[in-house]
């Protein structure tokens, strides 16, 4: 399986832009070279130079290190909201998948709802109903994220059931719950991951997107959407404030797509 | 009077699929005895209602469309029908197992070997993750794997198919069952593994007394292997009896039309005797004998009335035809 990976070059790129982004994330307290929150309102707009080596945005931030900085919310944000779509999507298509009957159906109804919804909007109507804030935002994406995740391990559980060495564990005298847990959730993984990875890049944009309309991150807080959303109105005079952060969520998105399809084809290919 | 002997008694079984108003009669009106220490033969043609037996014996069906109608069945006192689900569980893998036919997927690809075979004996007894493994080793050991300690670490597709096999096998014995059903246990595998592994089987019915009921189409297995053989088709006994009796003189039209189909090493023969026409699908069954469309003893009484079982030695033939020449020769 990882030679598949190894194989296909496109994959290898995606992984790298992801472990970079990934270091940079851990290790950005080290790398910047200025607070990204301190304004220096003599010197906003700045071009590049010596000390500042992206320039400085509208209210005179490093830009560096606030791209840098942004990194860390991003990863944070999109580790938090495909956690929440896994853990809460697996549980569900597992259940759903294995039970079937009308539990199924009923669980399937509600999935659908939800996915009638766009991400974008869900999110807003999570912003909107509790406070105004990160927290609120990323429940809204992550629960956004869950129908996919509950109809693709429903599809695989479904089939993985039917499997013989399911029969045997079955006629083993084997609990339904540990049959599920143990024998058949294992084995839906790869599709898991993939959904993971890709997941990852979507919600990255839609956080950004969230930044971008204002209901994302505490004003100041160094977050790319965010950040592109202030820098806007410069766009045209000084498009660098706008460029950096802009690139930086281009690359993180590409990074993790690049990467989910390599695993999509490296572990769909069943191996038998 | 119950015979302590008798491990499993099957009485009147029958099995049907539902799909919406539709019944498909898979398995009707089968009685069989397995006595401890026996192999019992069950054979027929696919399709035959052989592995729906085995899985009401099982009461494994829950996940299918089919469900138990009528009959009894009683394993060592206990009436299966009857107990809970719960119940059936701790019976199902520590008194009955079951070997499936494909061992390449009977294993799950993700554990190795020695979980798999540890986590069985754990659901069933009160011992720890490495006495478990312990006993799974000398189980490789008995269904002779060799280099059992390293076959444990390793995963199914590291072994091959007759090695799998034994792995099921072995899982099969983690509890000492007393009874285990071998549905088509060698069918997928070549003929010299086959023969190895249904000498496994002969030794361990030998060493722990097993009882076995062993499930296959092939006629040379029944004759090499069991002491009792219950012929099926579409769902109904043919014949049931002494292996040997039955094989020597097969009463039944079908288990002698069986016979005939099987290539013979010592006679020149131009064609194989095959059975004209194909088995009926459970959801369009022929009325009277199910045999009768390819019988060519079929008479206007076998295409409206249904044959009753008609005992005689020993044997249970379910055809006018056996019926008629028995009381010819009385």
């Amino acid at each position: 399986m990882f030679k598949n990976i190894i194989h296909n070059k496109m994959t290898v790129v995606g992984f790298s832009i992801v472990i970079v982004i990934v270091a940079i994330g851990i290790l950005s307290p080290f790398i910047i070279t200025a607070d990204p929150m301190e304004m220096d309102l003599y010197n906003v707009a700045a071009p590049a130079s010596d000390e500042h080596i992206w320039g400085t945005d509208e209210l005179g931030r490093d830009i560096f290190s606030r791209v840098i900085s942004g990194a860390r919310t991003s990863l944070v944000i999109a580790i938090v909201v495909v956690g929440i779509g896994t853990v809460l999507g697996t549980l569900i298509g597992a259940v759903s998948g294995y039970l079937g009957g009308l539990t199924d159906s009923l669980l399937m109804k509600v999935m659908d709802i939800l996915m009638a919804f766009p991400t974008i909007l869900l999110a807003l109507f999570f912003v909107t109903i509790f406070d105004p804030g990160l927290y609120s935002a990323i429940i809204g994406v992550g629960l956004s994220s869950v129908p996919r995740f509950a109809r693709l391990v429903r599809g695989s559980v479904m089939s993985i059931k039917e499997k013989e060495y399911v029969e045997a564990q079955r006629s083993a005298g084997e609990r339904k719950i540990s049959i599920l847990f143990r024998h058949i959730l294992p084995n839906c993984i790869g599709p898991i991951i993939v959904q993971a990875t890709l997941t990852m890049g979507n919600s990255i944009i839609t956080v950004a997107g969230l930044g971008f309309l204002g209901l994302g991150v505490d004003p100041g807080v160094p977050e790319w959407g965010a950040m592109l959303s202030d820098a806007r109105s410069y766009l045209a005079s000084k498009p660098a404030i706008c460029i950096y952060p802009g690139a930086a969520i281009a690359l993180a998105v590409l990074g993790f797509n690049l990467l989910g399809d390599g695993l999509r084809d490296a572990l769909d290919v069943r191996q038998e | 009077m119950e015979d302590k002997n008798i491990v499993l008694e099957v009485e009147h079984l029958k099995t049907s699929f539902f799909y919406g108003k539709k019944e498909g009669k898979a398995v009707d009106d089968i009685s069989f005895k397995v006595k401890k220490g026996e192999i019992l033969g069950i054979v027929g043609e696919s399709g035959s209602g052989k592995s729906v037996t085995a899985m009401s014996v099982m009461k494994l069906l829950g996940n299918t469309k089919g469900r138990v109608v009528g009959g009894s069945i009683n394993f060592m006192g206990r009436d299966l029908l009857a107990v809970s689900d719960k119940e059936m569980r701790q019976i199902r893998g520590k008194h009955i197992a079951m070997v499936f036919q494909e061992p390449m997927t009977s294993l799950n690809p993700v554990l190795t070997v020695g979980e798999q075979i540890a986590e069985t004996i754990v659901v069933h007894e009160k011992v720890s993750k490495k006495e478990a493994l312990a006993r799974a080793k000398e189980l490789l050991d008995t269904v002779q794997i060799p280099l059992a300690e390293k076959r444990l670490g390793e995963y199914p597709h590291e072994l091959s198919g007759g090695m799998r096999q034994r792995v099921m096998i072995a899982m099969g014995l983690c509890c000492n069952p007393d009874l285990i059903i071998a549905d088509e246990p060698t069918t997928a595998l070549d003929v010299t593994i086959q023969m190895q592994i249904l000498e496994l089987f002969k030794k361990l019915r030998e060493q722990y007394e097993l009882s076995i009921i062993l499930i296959t189409h092939d006629m040379g297995v029944i004759a090499e292997m069991t002491d009792r053989v219950m012929v099926m088709y579409a769902g109904c006994m043919a014949e049931y009896g002494d292996t040997a009796t039955i094989l020597k003189n097969p009463r039944h039209p079908y288990t002698k039309a069986l016979m005939k189909a099987i290539p013979r090493l010592d006679e020149k023969q131009e064609y194989l005797d095959a059975i004209p026409g194909v088995i009926p699908s459970i959801f369009n069954l022929p009325e009277g004998c199910r045999f009768h469309p390819r019988c060519r003893l079929a008479t206007e009484r076998c295409r409206k009335e249904r044959p009753d079982a008609f005992t005689v030695d020993g044997r249970t033939v379910c055809c006018f035809k056996a019926f008629e020449e028995v009381k010819e020769s009385l």
